[in-house]
């Protein structure tokens, strides 16, 4: 038999089997199988995040201050900042005026028209003036006071202490300059006129955009505490206004901050950025326990790293100098 | 129109027959003849030769299927045509590599003569066919009956080439067994 003999055989098999051989159109399986292990795989992946979140929590970034809190040097200079006057002129009391920043060097006292303030986030008392600690800081000069009474006309306008949604802090930021953070989204010159026209038509204002306003940052205060309870830390919490954050300053012996007290604050503050994590090392004295070592945006935040980073300040006194202006911000919320 | 109501035509000798079958089964049967000679030109003349065919064996034969008689024809001419033709035996159709591969399996032994032996190698490869698992059976007649291309049958069976070819051979042993065994000397 030949191979075309062959072939002509074949073309006589059974017609039902031809037939159904040209019908026959296998169509490419649907991979059920594959299909499966890639969903099952998807569905761990998906699933397996928020348990491995759960388990090991995001912790808050923190900047490690070493040494911070127990150097002889620096609770003198502290005390000696606190003997300053009018605004804390430097830890040294026989400072040179001229190296001050003009807003904290003037020594006069005037009152403001509420006879009140906020210094470093404390309120002061009704007989106190304004922009003042006591009779420590006096902030009498008269540029600093035309700021105060534009903040005031504003506080009064505005009903800033109840954080219209709009505020994101305002505190003088020079001789006759008076800061005023919109949040982001509300700023239009519409605002920025009525807002104007509430400090006064004299009043200069210098308007800037930020991220959280003063609501939401107030409202951070009760959680983060709640979140510190019970940690055996001393801690200090305010709203740093020029910072727009909120302020946490824990004070550690050497003992690690705990991992939860951090991963409440990662929960609180997912981006990171509405709460600014500092801790200081070494032992506490009174003054610092009470004042916090300095506040603001200082050199040593420069940029907090997760696990925490050391920051030693260059220059602690003029660090804290510069700060002592943003204590004397005049909050609303009595920060 | 289906298969009786042409068949009918047929057998009342009424041209639109010709017409009719064409219109149903042409593509199906220019492909088989193009399969085996390679050129869609020469293709369509075995066609047509087939039409002629079919209005020469209807009537008498009043064929069960007409689309696999008309299929059949074609594929005889075509055959036919090729080996006539020895210039284009071995050309660019896929009956050329067929017939290759089919050598393995007919190798020169004796070929049935008469009918009844004819009839009992028809029986034979029907019975191999038969006993192929349906996918293998369709892949084996797809090749050795509408003489597809490799790439055509690993595109039809979503298959690779290689899937295809291995399939074949191990096909085409398994036939020679079978055939051996049903007594026949390839």
């Amino acid at each position: 038999m030949t191979d075309y003999e062959l072939l002509d055989m074949i073309g006589e098999v059974n017609e039902d089997y031809v037939l159904a051989a040209d019908s026959n159109v296998v169509r490419p399986r649907f991979r059920w199988k594959a299909l499966a292990a890639c969903a099952a795989c998807a569905v761990l992946a998906l699933g397996a995040y928020p348990v491995y979140q759960a388990v090991n929590p995001p912790l808050h970034d923190y900047t490690l201050m070493e040494n911070s809190a127990d150097s002889v040097d620096t609770v003198k200079e502290w005390d000696d900042l606190a003997k300053a006057p009018a605004g804390g002129a430097g830890p040294s009391a026989d400072s040179d005026a001229d190296e001050v920043p003009p807003v904290l060097a003037a020594p006069a006292a005037p009152e403001t028209a509420e006879g009140r303030t906020d210094k470093g986030g404390e309120r002061e008392d009704e007989s106190a003036v304004t922009g003042s600690d006591g009779a420590k800081y006096w902030v009498g000069d008269a540029p600093a006071q035309e700021a105060a009474l534009w903040y005031d006309a504003l506080l009064h306008t505005y009903r800033l202490d109840e954080n219209p949604e709009w505020y994101g802090g305002a505190w003088i930021a020079g001789d006759r300059l008076l800061a005023v953070a919109i949040v982001d989204g509300f700023r239009t010159p519409e605002l920025e006129a009525e807002i104007q026209k509430a400090a006064g038509d004299g009043a200069v204002l210098q308007f800037s955009t930020v991220k959280y306003s003063m609501e939401f940052l107030d409202g951070l205060m009760e959680p983060a505490t709640r979140a510190l309870d019970g940690a055996g830390l001393t801690c200090g919490i305010g709203v740093d206004v020029m910072a727009n954050c909120l302020g946490v300053d824990l004070y550690s012996d050497g003992a690690a901050i705990p991992d939860d007290v951090l991963a409440a604050l990662a929960h609180l503050d997912p981006d990171g950025d509405a709460i600014r994590v500092r801790v200081f090392t070494g032992t506490i004295s009174a003054y610092d326990a009470v004042k916090g070592p300095a506040s603001a945006d200082s050199k040593a935040i420069a940029t907090p790293s997760p696990g925490g980073r050391q920051e030693a300040p260059d220059d602690p006194l003029e660090t804290k100098e510069a700060e002592q202006s943003a204590h004397y911000d005049l909050l609303p919320g009595g920060e | 129109m289906d298969d009786n109501q042409i068949i009918e035509l047929f057998f009342a000798r009424d041209e639109g027959a010709i017409e009719a079958v064409q219109r149903e089964y042409g593509g199906y049967c220019v492909s088989i003849a193009r399969n085996i000679l390679g050129d869609q030109g020469t293709a369509e003349e075995c066609v047509n030769d087939g039409w002629l065919k079919c209005w020469q064996s209807i009537p008498p034969q009043r064929p069960r299927s007409l689309k696999s008689f008309a299929g059949r024809i074609v594929r005889n001419l075509a055959l036919s045509a090729l080996r006539a033709d020895t210039a284009q035996k071995r050309g660019g159709g896929q009956a050329a590599l067929a017939l290759d591969e089919l050598s393995e399996v007919a190798s020169g032994g004796e070929t049935p003569e008469g009918a009844l032996d004819r009839a009992a190698f028809r029986a034979a490869l029907d019975s191999f066919l038969d006993a192929l698992p349906e996918r293998n059976r369709n892949l084996f007649l797809r090749r050795y009956w509408y003489l597809d291309s490799v790439e055509a049958l690993a595109k039809r069976y979503s298959m690779s080439r290689t899937q295809v070819t291995t399939t074949l051979h191990r096909l085409r042993q398994r036939l020679r067994v079978h055939l051996q065994q049903e007594g026949f000397d390839l």
